[in-house]
């Protein structure tokens, strides 16, 4: 039965999550696991907080899956929990390294570009070129830029995860791309 | 006693399992599902049924599993009895709650 | 280069192309056609977009599948609360005694019922009715999805039977209606299954 899961529709699966079946939460968890981390990993920088911030998010749907209006909406749902969870740690973290010093608020396992040769032969010139430009822009742009392209969201679901409204979601996410644009064209 | 309450009740034909009185929690089918689970004669009957002191009277809470092959209703009612008859003379009400219904372990199917 | 409030010689901005690119919405979209400046600006979103699609489908795949340890390793540490539901008396001999069945255990045997059933597999169940007075009316609601191929009649009568010898056997509960929806036809091959 439990890899029977895999082939059915998210709505199925979560109505029986909701219900309270296990296997089929595991099943959506590893569904959307992956894009889960990847998102997570994209916003905090740091593999070991992304991981951290999948588990939590997990345990938050399981607890909440019952209030979910839209079964079949349940992807987005994971994603924005995601987004918004991996935003609460940048603040916690944020918040820490004020206290303890600049030097100690960039996690050992950066995600974050810094770009050398070989992973420009590795990754190709573009991917590259981006994550350098991205982790150059503003925090407020990337984060706009990073739930918009990786998470997938809304204009309105990313201005609820940012708590901003959608009119500032849509300049940051302009003033981002702009950046970027400009960015990626210097490198060529 | 020569036998604990918890084998009084796993004894009743129809029940699964006895289940911890406080906290239920599962785990993904991955793991053992046996952390439920006490096969252990000697099992601690406190973890296992709730007693309660309702002013004056004591009630002897706890939670089963019932096997897809049995009739639920008659479990209970025997699965009361047992417990019943295993704390007497004392007089105590009690409480049964049927958590789960499945295939008991080891048998073909989920 | 320009900032986004900065406008083209045309009098539209960089912020309204980024906006068209997402929404679709343009005040004048024949204008996006025939103005050098406003096609430039959008080639250049949109090979950003691309470089984006190509940066996500990069982190996508270093994030693993899963099925891999990580995704192991997490769900082991997962504890997840058995959802009761409502209390669902049971018929006791001695007035002092409370028999009971959680909800969640009888949809769980529902859903188990409806799992056996080849080609078919449960989604949403739902007990309507307050299961919580003896006698008081209840209907059972099922969401089920089916496997391309597998005859759906035959199917839901057999089902419906089944599930009212389950409800029976298990429950004192008075089932007034038995409701199999069929919500998602899947088209799985044969093998997978």
């Amino acid at each position: 039965m439990r890899d029977q899961l895999d082939v059915v529709p998210d709505a199925i699966l979560a109505g029986r999550a909701a219900d309270g079946d296990t296997a089929a939460f595991e099943s959506l968890a590893r569904r959307y696991g992956p894009h889960m981390r990847a998102s997570a990993r994209r916003l905090t920088g740091s593999y070991a907080d992304a991981d951290d911030v999948v588990q939590e998010v997990l345990v938050q749907a399981w607890q909440q899956l019952d209030t979910l209006r839209e079964p079949a909406a349940v992807k987005a749902w994971l994603l924005r929990l995601t987004g918004s969870r991996s935003i609460d740690l940048l603040r916690r973290r944020r918040n820490h390294a004020s206290l303890t010093g600049p030097e100690d608020d960039q996690p050992a396992d950066a995600v974050s570009p810094g770009a050398g040769p070989e992973t420009a032969v590795v990754a190709g010139a573009g991917i590259t070129s981006l994550k350098a430009a991205l982790s150059a822009l503003p925090e407020e742009q990337r984060r706009c830029w990073v739930l918009k392209e990786i998470n997938g969201q809304s204009y309105d679901e990313i201005a609820r995860t940012l708590n901003i409204s959608p009119a500032s979601v849509r300049g940051r996410l302009a003033r981002a791309r702009i950046t970027l644009v400009r960015e990626m064209e210097d490198w060529r | 006693m020569s036998t604990s309450l918890h084998q009084a009740i796993m004894a009743v034909d129809g029940v699964t399992e006895v289940f911890p009185a406080r906290n239920l929690w599962q785990r993904l089918p991955g793991r053992a599902a046996s952390l439920l689970q006490r096969n252990n004669a000697d099992a601690d009957d406190s973890a296992l049924v709730e007693v309660r002191d309702l002013g004056g009277r004591t009630e002897a809470a706890v939670r089963i599993g019932v096997s897809s092959d049995a009739r639920t209703p008659e479990v209970v009612r025997a699965v009361a009895a047992a417990i019943r008859n295993h704390l007497s003379p004392a007089d105590v009400s009690v409480k049964v709650t049927v958590v789960r219904i499945a295939p008991a372990r080891g048998a073909a199917g989920v | 280069m320009s900032m986004p409030h900065d406008v083209f010689e045309c009098g539209h901005t960089l912020e309204e192309l980024s906006l068209y690119l997402d929404t679709g919405e343009f005040p004048d979209p024949p204008h996006l056609e025939s103005c050098p400046e406003c096609r430039s600006g959008l080639d250049s979103l949109r090979r950003l977009s691309a470089a984006g699609e190509e940066l996500f489908a990069n982190d996508l795949a270093a994030a693993g599948s899963g099925r891999d340890d990580w995704m192991k390793d997490i769900l082991a540490n997962l504890t997840l609360e058995l959802r009761p539901g409502r209390s669902i008396p049971l018929h006791s001999d001695d007035p002092a005694d409370t028999l009971s069945e959680t909800e969640g255990s009888v949809i769980a045997l529902v859903r188990s019922v409806a799992d056996s059933l080849p080609g078919a597999v449960a989604g949403k169940v739902r007990l309507e009715g307050d299961v919580t007075v003896p006698g008081e009316p209840v209907a059972v609601h099922v969401d089920l999805a089916v496997l391309f191929g597998h005859p759906l009649m035959p199917r839901a009568a057999s089902l419906r039977q089944d599930l009212a010898t389950a409800l029976a056997r298990h429950t004192e509960l008075n089932i007034s209606a038995i409701d199999i929806t069929v919500t998602d036809v899947i088209d799985a091959p044969r093998e997978e299954l």
